[in-house]
């Protein structure tokens, strides 16, 4: 019976640890992507200006044609005009350089903040400064400098001439760039503050047994923000097929198909042109996004908490 | 430590004063009372950007001066007069569909308009007598007639929706190219009749110089047309004379082209204004029917290595796709080419190696001219002909002629018909018209939402229609300087005060063949997005290269014309597929 009891109990612990997130998903994923997700069911009949549902054998064609779209992109409808291959490669791309470029630099940042080096609270203040000012303003002031300022100051001092860093062949490593630079100081933010909420103690202790600054780092100071450092990644993960590289506000809907994200495509495609008729598509599209990024989100998850250096 | 707080408290500050300081735009616009007293209101809605509103302000002072003194709510209300509000805004195009319901405009001049689906929405008035209607009332007696007569193909026109009218075709943009006249007379960029061959002793030896330039009108060949003493005299004739001028003024310390490389897709206008102009107006309405009747347009059908095989067909509803592979396209994409690649690559002005937005571009083009020193006069400039009205607008013009004085005054640009063969040149009488096209894209409508506001409905009527009278259209074109895609004349007399862009926008107008949609053109109609021939539309994106960016794929990509061209093929299955049976 007592057996029972704390089953039940068991039972109303979990289904209240459950029921908050299950709520959550519902109401602002379900409940909100609700007609989105029906409208991957639907075609836009232009006659009567409304969306009408696609019955019987025609249920699926819109998942038909985005998957067609995958195999041969001369296959997406018409008025589709950045390419989805690119897309992949670039919204991928930008996940590995977050993982092998942004976060090593942002975990060397933080810990030169969190050890209040020289000008650390100024580095705090500058490396942050993108995420405070609006993007527009930022790019509007990135551009004409990566476009004339800096190539004209290397032209001055190599006495070569530079060329445009918006010029074709430097166009997506300034992207890049500016992508990786502009969404580093956020991180910086919280892996310093997490890095501070390290007992001094155990810092102490390790001074005390003769580590060295760089043993420090990597021994204490990383496995002990590994919790936050797997949350980064998970939710980058699931950040993978939204994120736009900030190409709308670099070209607005005029980006070059190869520099296109799928985030920035699918953006696109919502504002560009009359989009009503595109809407069913885009919805397909983006279910079909969903069930690739959540093995992946799940996998990173498995990964994050398998390698846990703290448990290990 | 003090410092250091109030210095944290006076940045917190300054971020947070900046952040409000955005929003003081959004403070209480004062009424439309305050601000032009008890009368009654007519709102326009005319698009931020291209053309400008000063056209609309002037038609609309005119038309205000009609209401004088009459009280038109009725003898009881306070309102006496009417205004005529313009309001420009950047939402009255694409997407405007989703705020006409709640817009206070109550008639507009804009882009954006998906006609049949805007009209299924209810979200255009029906203005079938405004159209139909005799304009002796409006005109004040000066003009009988309707504007359903001034329309392309009358009462044939695309804009008749089952024998109503919900808009009326608003301006008209000709893709080409802009060329400084002044600078060409100045430089004597114009070619030759005959060439001037001289015999010269050059360091000892005979040599022979061929001068085929000029800048004595007398002596300039025929153009394009093969008309002599017509506009387009010593303007190059084929795309082999157009390099050659290309190659002159660069040797000349000029640049020949600018275009703006930040929004690449206003290279294709050079393409557009090629492919236009390589078709007659019957052929080019090819694109519109999709049924050329006994009409044959000469079609790619492969190539013998890098030389197309050309076969003339007519189009019907079984061969729609070979429209995709027409020999005018083909020249087009080849034009395109030639001017991203040629001659080295000094084609097209140091400038479109930046980031130039089209503002800039124009405001480049516009100054090159007359800031001397190291500066090189850019000779001509690949755009839509709504620039000149946009730098107008932006004031590019007045800023010159305040630092330049009289020397920036009565600028000499002009629209240049590109040439419609590909090598050699064209001799007298041998010519072809320019051809010119009136796609549908711009309108005049009347909001719906004040259908049961019998007064409003009258006035917008009434307005409309007084835009359309020869008044009114000769007093937009003498402002824009562009021409309403709409069948008038501006004869000489009309353009005395014109500036001469837009003057030579006109005289091309008047000798040009028109091609236009009809309401016969209802596939066309149903498959607007896929079919449209804009710049930035699918009629120029190679599936191969997946872009229709041509300056990328030629110039920064090494992609050949031909493949290029290949790529915007679309055989029997794929138009089934994609365009049919969409």
């Amino acid at each position: 019976m007592k057996k029972g009891i704390k089953n039940k109990m068991q039972w109303v612990f979990y289904v209240s640890m459950v029921a908050i997130p299950l709520l959550h998903f519902i109401l602002f994923y379900v409940y909100v992507n609700l007609n989105s997700i029906l409208l991957a069911f639907k075609t836009y009949d232009a006659s009567i200006s409304d969306f009408v549902w696609n019955k019987g054998g025609e249920m699926f064609d819109n998942f038909k044609t985005v998957i067609k779209m995958f195999s041969d992109p001369s296959y997406a409808p018409t008025d589709f005009s950045v390419a989805m291959g690119n897309s992949f490669r670039n919204s991928v791309l930008i996940q590995v350089l977050g993982w092998v470029i942004r976060s090593p630099l942002a975990w060397a940042f933080s810990w030169y903040v969190y050890k209040q080096k020289f000008g650390a609270n100024a580095f705090r203040v500058i490396l942050y400064l993108p995420q405070i000012i609006s993007s527009v303003t930022m790019v509007t002031m990135f551009v004409p400098v990566m476009d004339l300022v800096v190539p004209n100051m290397l032209s001055e001092l190599f006495g070569t001439d530079v060329t445009s860093f918006f010029s074709y062949e430097k166009e997506f490593g300034t992207y890049l760039f500016y992508y990786i630079w502009a969404s580093f100081g956020g991180s910086v933010l919280i892996y310093s503050g997490t890095m501070s909420s390290i007992s001094d103690s155990i810092i102490e202790a390790g001074q005390v047994d003769g580590v060295t600054p760089i043993q420090e780092f990597l021994k204490i100071v990383l496995p002990m923000i590994w919790p936050t450092i797997a949350t980064f990644l998970v939710v980058g993960c699931a950040d993978m097929f939204t994120d736009q590289m900030n190409l709308f506000t670099f070209n607005r809907t005029d980006t070059e198909a190869e520099f296109s994200t799928v985030g920035y495509f699918l953006y696109r495609q919502m504002v560009q042109g009359n989009p009503t008729s595109r809407f069913p598509i885009l919805s397909a599209m983006g279910l079909c996004l969903t069930v690739i990024a959540m093995p992946v989100v799940l996998l990173m998850r498995w990964f994050t908490s398998k390698v846990n250096p703290m448990e290990n | 430590m003090k410092l250091k707080k109030l210095f944290t408290i006076v940045l917190a500050g300054l971020i947070t004063f900046t952040s409000l300081g955005a929003l003081g735009g959004c403070s209480k616009e004062k009424s439309l009372k305050e601000l032009y007293g008890n009368k009654t209101f007519l709102q326009v809605g005319v698009y931020d950007g291209g053309i400008g509103v000063e056209w609309v302000e002037k038609i609309a002072a005119e038309f205000e001066k009609r209401y004088e003194g009459v009280k038109l709510e009725g003898e009881d209300s306070e309102n006496e007069g009417l205004k005529i509000v313009v309001n420009k805004s950047k939402s009255y195009t694409t997407g405007i569909d989703q705020i006409l319901e709640n817009e206070e405009r109550n008639v507009f001049f804009c882009g954006g308009v998906d006609y049949k689906s805007f009209i299924n929405k209810g979200l255009l008035m029906d203005i079938t007598d405004v159209v139909t209607g005799d304009l002796s009332a409006v005109s004040l007696g000066a003009e009988t007639g309707t504007i359903e007569n001034k329309l392309y193909g009358k009462s044939n026109s695309f804009v008749n929706y089952g024998g109503k009218y919900y808009a009326i075709p608003f301006y008209s943009s000709d893709g080409g190219i802009t060329y400084d006249r002044g600078l060409f007379l100045e430089k004597g960029f114009f070619f030759r009749e005959e060439p001037l061959v001289e015999e010269v002793v050059v360091a000892g030896r005979p040599m022979t110089i061929t001068h085929e330039f000029t800048n004595d009108p007398a002596l300039f060949s025929v153009g394009p047309d093969g008309v002599r003493g017509t506009y387009d005299d010593g303007l190059p004739s084929s795309h082999e004379e157009f390099y050659k001028l290309c190659n002159y003024i660069y040797t000349n310390g000029c640049e020949p082209l600018i275009f703006t490389n930040e929004y690449k897709f206003y290279y294709n206008y050079a393409a557009l204004g090629a492919f236009t102009n390589s078709l007659t107006a019957d052929q080019l309405n090819a694109y519109y029917t999709y049924d050329s009747g006994a009409t044959t347009v000469d079609i790619v059908t492969g190539f013998n290595g890098n030389e197309p095989n050309v076969q003339a067909k007519t189009i019907n509803s079984t061969n729609q796709y070979d429209l995709t592979q027409s020999y005018a396209k083909y020249l087009a994409v080849k034009f395109s080419e030639g001017l991203a690649t040629g001659g080295n690559g000094n084609y097209l002005s140091k400038h479109c190696a930046n980031r130039l937005d089209h503002l800039k571009t124009q405001s480049e083009f516009v100054y090159s001219a007359l800031k001397g020193g190291s500066t090189a006069p850019i000779a001509m400039m690949i755009e839509g002909t709504y620039w000149y009205g946009e730098a107008k607008g932006y004031g590019v013009f007045k800023r010159t002629v305040e630092t330049y004085k009289e020397k920036a005054e009565n600028r000499n640009f002009a629209f240049m018909p590109l040439p419609w063969k590909e090598t050699g040149r064209v001799e007298e009488g041998e010519g072809k018209p320019l051809t010119l096209n009136n796609a549908p894209g711009n309108y005049a409508f009347i909001n719906n939402n004040i259908k049961d506001n019998e007064l409003l409905t009258r006035l917008a009527k009434e307005f409309v229609q007084f835009v359309y009278t020869e008044w009114g259209l000769k007093t937009f074109t003498q402002t824009a300087n562009i021409r309403m895609a709409v069948d008038y004349t501006m004869e000489d007399s009309d353009m005395t005060n014109m500036d001469a862009f837009g003057k030579s926008i006109m005289v091309a107008a008047r000798e040009a063949q028109m091609a236009y949609p009809t309401k016969d053109c209802a596939f066309y109609m149903d498959h607007q997005s896929a079919l449209g021939f804009g710049v930035d539309t699918n009629f120029w994106k190679s599936q191969t290269h997946n872009s229709y960016l041509m300056i990328t794929q030629f110039r920064d990509k090494d992609v050949s014309a031909k493949d290029f061209f290949l790529g915007l093929k679309y055989d029997s299955q794929k138009w089934n597929d994609l365009i049919v049976g969409k």
